[in-house]
């Protein structure tokens, strides 16, 4: 029998803080855990659950996948402005806050055009700290196999990105 | 003072990594919200077990575009009902009657209705298909799965297969040119009607005779039959076992039901469970010639339209297939055809990365995925024959090089069918294709294969 209290409690931060670094919104977000976890009673009835935390940031990062595919389909920015609280930011200075907010959405929404494997390799790499191995074991595919995902997601982003015309500074400051 | 640059387009990425993971995001929910979803999910946990497909089933699902399934196809009418022998003893009813009967129908119907379910915990998935025959090789298979109708028409003869989907207003071809043209898309009825031939004329085989029954006040003689094999399958190994039933009428010696069982073991924990009843058989019936035409119906958009071209044998195709691979590999050979970083390992994202590749052309999609699998089949299933002289050298090998070699094996009988001697044929990596003397054949050590090298251990037995 399963403790959901205990997993739900030792793990909800972390799925929160994965799916609001993707969708950045609060509504959103709320939506995209109770997803995240119902699947994973629907998944802990047909297998033995050996790592909560990789399991639940790894639905995490597809419903949060998807709903970005949603928005990117309905053409809605994500920040919709529903957050009642302004989480405050850590850049010292608020241009680069604002640069930074703006590069992070369009790396996001390049995001949501990858193919739905590639996208999940790459936030679970990248967003999530997994290993190589921990991120083929999650995909269920082979080692090699996240690597050439891994590596199509880059370059698939790296062009994406150079299509927003962003270009760099010397001092390493975009515009 | 230096100008602005243009951005590194490894550092941009890198810079839009950091600024995501460096958004603010809230320390936790608060405690009412948490104690809200544990609530909800205790009340998920405690309802009644639903079916979900697992996420390899999943996968396997949403792989194609257009399920015609006409590799499938080819396995199961290939493969379909199992080979009969005369039966043992005295009897009402001998089994070269019943071989015999069959291969005087010129026109047949039946109902098939399948049952499968993906093992352990799977769902079961029903269909209904309503099969037709014509002779000498048409037939049309109409099915329901799922609700989703398809109907499948093949033309054993000439080679070529066409299925649609009414609902989507969907369609595709496939056809076959080369050696051994007929039978290639081999048909259900056709292939019940060889194979009892077949299996009247083969006196090794043995087929249980389990007595007699009473199915809609006939008579019949029920045999019996059960078979193991091994079959490379792309890139997997698949273990089926399978039990075949006839019941065939006293009177008319013809089948009035058969069953199939087939118990699919394969890779990656693999595992499948079909079990197959054809019934209401109506043989020689008048059936209209236009239900088998393989012309696409108007209003029908063509997704897909594959020819697979061996009139100059395997080889060609295969070095088309490999290619192809090297192209989506970034330019470069697979390091090898089995085992880690090999073309097992690419093969199986190859759908996806062809969507990616082609993304508003679907017919290429379809095209290339086809041929690729073909490809890959014949390959796969022939470097697991113990008795097969192949090599593969393509590991650090770039497409478009000329006088690279990447693979060459022995060719056994030419396009006619004749025996060869010392017959090899080489594939480059510019993709020719070339016959070569043996003594001039590349020097490789490290080349993957040979009747010499340990082959992958679970080999075709």
């Amino acid at each position: 029998m399963t403790d959901w209290e205990t997993v739900v409690n030792e793990n909800v931060t972390s799925v929160q803080q994965t799916v609001y670094r993707l969708v950045g919104n609060h509504a959103d977000a709320w939506d995209c855990i109770q997803e995240t976890f119902l699947e994973a009673v629907k998944i802990n009835r047909r297998e033995t659950v050996r790592n909560w935390s990789a399991l639940l940031r790894h639905l995490a990062t597809a419903r949060a996948m998807d709903l970005l595919r949603k928005r990117s389909q309905q053409r809605n920015r994500y920040h919709d402005n529903t957050d009642p609280v302004e989480i405050v930011s850590q850049e010292p200075d608020p241009h680069d806050h604002a640069e930074a907010r703006e590069l992070a959405d369009h790396l996001r929404v390049a995001i949501s055009q990858l193919p739905r494997r590639q996208a999940q390799a790459f936030c679970l790499t990248y967003f999530e700290q997994m290993t190589g191995e921990e991120v083929a074991e999650q995909l269920g595919i082979k080692p090699t196999a996240s690597r050439m995902l891994l590596s199509r997601a880059r370059r698939r982003l790296e062009q994406l990105l150079k299509t927003t015309g962003i270009t760099e500074k010397k001092d390493g400051r975009k515009e | 003072m230096e100008n602005q640059k243009n951005f590194h387009q490894d550092d941009l990425l890198q810079l839009a990594i950091d600024a995501v993971r460096r958004a603010p995001t809230p320390d936790t929910l608060p405690p009412e919200r948490i104690d809200q979803l544990v609530a909800t999910i205790e009340q998920a946990a405690d309802q009644p077990n639903p079916f979900t497909m697992t996420e390899r089933t999943r996968r396997m699902k949403s792989r194609f575009v257009l399920k015609i399934a006409v590799v499938a196809i080819i396995v199961v009418a290939s493969f379909g009902l199992m080979s009969w022998l005369a039966p043992n003893g005295i009897t009402s009813l001998a089994f070269a009657d019943v071989a015999e009967a069959i291969n005087r129908v010129k026109t047949a119907t039946w109902k098939t209705t399948t049952v499968s379910k993906q093992l352990p915990q799977g769902k079961l998935q029903t269909s209904t298909t309503i099969g037709m025959f014509m002779a000498p090789a048409h037939e049309r298979m109409e099915s329901i799965t799922e609700g989703i109708t398809s109907i499948v028409v093949s033309d054993g003869k000439k080679n070529k297969i066409m299925g649609f989907y009414p609902k989507d207003k969907k369609a595709g071809t496939m056809s076959y040119k080369g050696p051994f043209q007929e039978g290639t898309f081999g048909n259900t009825f056709l292939n019940l009607q060889t194979m009892v031939t077949d299996a009247k004329d083969d006196k090794n085989k043995t087929v249980e005779r389990l007595g007699t029954e009473t199915i809609d006040g006939r008579r019949t003689e029920v045999f019996c039959f059960r078979k193991d094999e091994t079959i490379a399958q792309g890139n997997s190994i698949m273990k089926y076992k399978t039990e075949t039933k006839i019941w065939a009428d006293t009177k008319t010696s013809l089948p009035i039901r058969v069953e199939l069982f087939v118990l699919i073991d394969g890779d990656y924990d693999y595992k499948n469970e079909t079990h197959s009843v054809m019934t209401d058989f109506q043989m020689d019936v008048k059936l209209d010639p236009s239900l088998f035409s393989t012309d696409v119906p108007e209003g029908y958009e063509v997704v897909q339209k594959t020819q697979l071209d061996f009139s100059k044998g395997p080889l060609p195709m295969v070095a088309e297939m490999l290619g192809m691979v090297a192209e989506i590999n970034g330019g470069v050979f697979p390091d090898s055809l089995h085992g880690q970083d090999g073309l097992d390992d690419i093969m199986e994202f190859i759908p996806e990365i062809l969507a990616e590749k082609y993304p508003n052309d679907q017919q290429k999609v379809m095209d290339c995925f086809t041929k690729l699998s073909v490809a890959v089949t014949i390959l796969t299933t022939m470097t697991r024959q113990d008795t097969w002289d192949w090599h593969y050298a393509g590991k650090g090998a770039k497409l478009h090089t000329p006088n690279r070699p990447i693979f060459w094996c022995k060719i056994e009988r030419d396009l006619e069918g004749r025996k060869l001697k010392e017959h090899y044929e080489v594939i480059y990596a510019d993709l020719s294709v070339k016959v070569v003397p043996k003594e001039d054949l590349p020097k490789v050590p490290e080349a993957e294969g040979g009747p010499e090298a340990e082959k992958p251990k679970d080999a075709n037995k």
